[in-house]
């Protein structure tokens, strides 16, 4: 390279510094959320209809719950405009597909802030992507209100981060208290996938079960895409647990790991979380779900919301909806927000204290009041499997 | 003992696929000097082509094992008529051929999943389970063995006994010379990638019913498959076989010892070593350029 081009390249170079300098000072500095709320006497909804962001697993293997959720957030929304919408303003949802993992989740959260100016986000979404989504929405000032995600970490992820779905440190507190109290095990093990979902459940049954006072033998992870988990099982079942926990992301792999338990003859008996219990997955298994426990929040048909829910919902689709529980929170969210902001108006802050406010609001999956983290305080039922059919154990408090 | 045992049993599993795939790559290499990445599409559509037509349309899954080596070869053979073969007349350098493969892998990968979606595909087959002394077996995977077998005995038959074995192996030797001694090197090179593609599609119809399909186990299965043909020595189809177990044994010790985070990367941790220490392989005689 000669002198001159050189010299040249590096003016270039300087400029070009120079000019993402002067861009990246001259921003203004975002305003803590806290400075923006501002008391006002009366919520006032702009002119116009109401725009949400919504995120669900619409591709990939998180599509067979995040298909099923749009399905209960949009039942929820169209409900809600035939009856005229919110105070005259109809409801619009600017749908992203977040695919279940964190990359995807935090570039359709970027997207519907950025590009879209939205500042309500609901989801039907897995830890990993509503985790990676909330560091974006927090500091925006962005409301992120997930239906799904249930990793213990979204506890604390932010002060406008709010779940209609209850926290897997109830869940896997009350399946760890149910294995040992109940069913009398003392040496529990645990199969989980390496994400965000799946972890928080890991180790809040982990702790529970020492806690308790059983002893974790086993404890293996697997990864995404794995479909090979004999080594695992094998290492699982020289542990010879009482128990085996199962938590994968998604169905298809916690089939193939019953597959290959069954294969190795595992003698232990068997718990999964909640990614197992879509009825059409257990339908197409019968023989695999042959004894298994699971703890979920379950739905009362003998409520009036719950019983609109499930015939409207059935009235719409043709069919029974898939996952009960975390369907009924996503179309719970909706309306949530149906009544908040007639109140608040379309202001995340003043709706989140309108939800910290409430108590046991009038649900599809229960009444919810919220605690000081925007978590549900919701009651979990034991479901036990035998051979596809599901009976229903009633509540269990730990 | 017996935990020792069924890890090296696992291993048999996981290795005779990986051996299918490994023998297959070490084919074509011999005679055409090229490192077929791209051959992880040919094994990922002969298990998705068998799933689609067996499962999704409903057909016998012997028209679809049909079915899914033909689009498997054709593909194979399509990649060396096109892409190859068009190099190969202008005269390319290595690492032409390297870059196009691995375009031809990430491209051929994209394709599967716009035709076939992203989702785990599973057979739901499930075999009669053998246990002998406590050890487990299923029928399938005593099936998936002595089709891999018999698969690779037939292979190394052709390449000792036949006339084609002798071409091929003239070929891999000295392809000027072959050339010269009225051996229609092209041909042969059409004729390996036929072989390999028909291995790579059987390979996938395996995985498929054994492990259930990944989109992405494409990529993971032309890197075992070429992490066993460089632990063999490159082009020694019987060093590639062994290659095979040893990636499919290395595995499931990882698995056991340090979880399973580590199972993917032990092929490249297998094959960092050899370049580095061995690059001959273990049963190589000619230097690894």
């Amino acid at each position: 390279m000669s002198g001159k081009s050189s010299s040249a390249l590096l003016w270039v170079i300087a400029i070009v510094i120079v000019v993402l300098g002067i861009v990246y000072f001259s921003k203004p500095a975002p305003k803590a959320p806290e400075e923006q709320a501002q008391p006002t006497a009366q919520a006032t909804i702009p002119e116009g209809p109401i725009v949400l962001g919504a995120m669900d697993p619409l591709t990939g293997d998180g599509a067979v719950y995040g298909i099923p959720l749009q399905n209960a957030t949009m039942l929820a929304v169209n409900e809600i405009n035939a009856a005229g919408g919110i105070d005259g303003h109809q409801l619009q949802l600017v749908w992203e597909d977040s695919k279940c993992n964190p990359q995807d989740g935090s570039s359709a959260a970027q997207k519907l802030i950025e590009v879209d100016k939205i500042k309500f986000i609901v989801s039907g979404d897995c830890s990993g992507a509503a985790l990676a989504a909330a560091a974006l929405t927090e500091p925006a000032g962005v409301m992120l209100f997930s239906a799904a995600a249930s990793s213990p970490d979204l506890s604390t992820a932010g002060d406008l981060v709010f779940r209609s779905y209850p926290s897997d440190a109830m869940a896997g507190d009350v399946i760890a208290s149910y294995s040992i109290k109940k069913l009398g095990t003392k040496k529990v093990s645990v199969i989980s996938e390496q994400t965000d979902y799946a972890q928080g459940l890991r180790k809040s049954f982990t702790a529970a079960a020492a806690e308790y006072g059983a002893e974790v033998v086993a404890d293996e992870t697997f990864n995404t895409g794995d479909t090979d988990f004999r080594t695992q099982v094998l290492k699982i079942s020289t542990a010879a647990p009482d128990v085996l926990y199962i938590v994968p992301q998604t169905p298809a792999a916690g089939i193939q790991i019953l597959k290959q338990l069954k294969e190795n003859g595992f003698k232990g008996q068997l718990l999964v979380s909640d990614v197992m219990l879509g009825s059409d997955t257990i339908a197409k298994n019968k023989t695999l779900y042959a004894d298994i426990y699971s703890p979920t929040p379950e739905l009362d048909s003998t409520r009036e919301v719950t019983k609109r829910f499930l015939d409207n919902f059935q009235a719409a689709y043709g069919h029974a909806p898939e996952y009960p529980a975390s369907m009924a929170a996503a179309y719970d969210q909706i309306y949530m927000l149906k009544d908040a902001f007639p109140v608040s108006g379309v202001d995340p802050l003043k709706v989140r204290d309108w939800l910290y406010a409430v108590k046991n609001w009038p649900g599809a999956l229960g009444d919810t009041s919220f605690d000081q983290n925007g978590d549900p305080i919701i009651g979990y039922h034991i479901k036990h499997f035998v051979n596809g059919e599901t009976i229903d154990l009633g509540a269990y408090t730990p | 003992m017996q935990i020792v045992l069924q890890l090296i049993i696992n291993a048999i599993i996981a290795g005779s696929v990986y051996a299918l795939v490994a023998s297959g790559l070490t084919f074509i290499y011999a005679t055409s000097r090229i490192f077929h990445l791209a051959h992880g599409v040919v094994i990922l559509l002969g298990g998705y082509v068998f799933h689609y037509v067996w499962v999704v349309l409903g057909f016998s899954p012997a028209l679809a094992a049909v079915c899914a080596i033909v689009v498997s070869v054709a593909t194979g053979l399509i990649m060396n008529e096109l892409v190859y073969e068009t190099q190969r007349k202008r005269k390319a350098k290595r690492m032409a051929y390297l870059i196009s493969t691995i375009a031809l892998l990430m491209i051929g990968n994209a394709l599967v999943l716009l035709l076939f979606g992203s989702s785990l595909k599973a057979f739901s087959v499930q075999t009669e389970v053998y246990r002998f002394f406590d050890l487990n077996i299923t029928l399938m995977q005593i099936i998936l063995i002595i089709v891999s077998t018999l698969l690779l005995l037939t292979l190394s038959f052709i390449v000792k006994k036949t006339k084609f074995g002798k071409a091929m192996r003239a070929t891999a030797d000295n392809e000027e010379v072959a050339e010269v001694m009225g051996i229609k090197t092209r041909d042969i090179r059409r004729l390996s990638f036929l072989v390999g593609s028909l291995l790579g599609a059987i390979a996938g119809i395996l995985i498929g019913l054994e492990f259930n399909l990944d989109p992405n186990m494409g990529v993971y299965l032309a890197i075992k498959g070429f992490t066993a043909m460089v632990i063999g020595g490159v082009g020694s189809i019987g060093g590639a076989i062994f290659g095979a177990f040893i990636v499919g044994l290395f595995e499931q010790i990882a698995v056991w010892f340090f979880g399973a985070g580590w199972k993917n990367s032990m092929a490249f941790v297998l094959l960092f070593f050899f370049l580095l220490l061995r690059p001959q392989g273990l049963f190589g005689m000619r230097k690894f350029k």
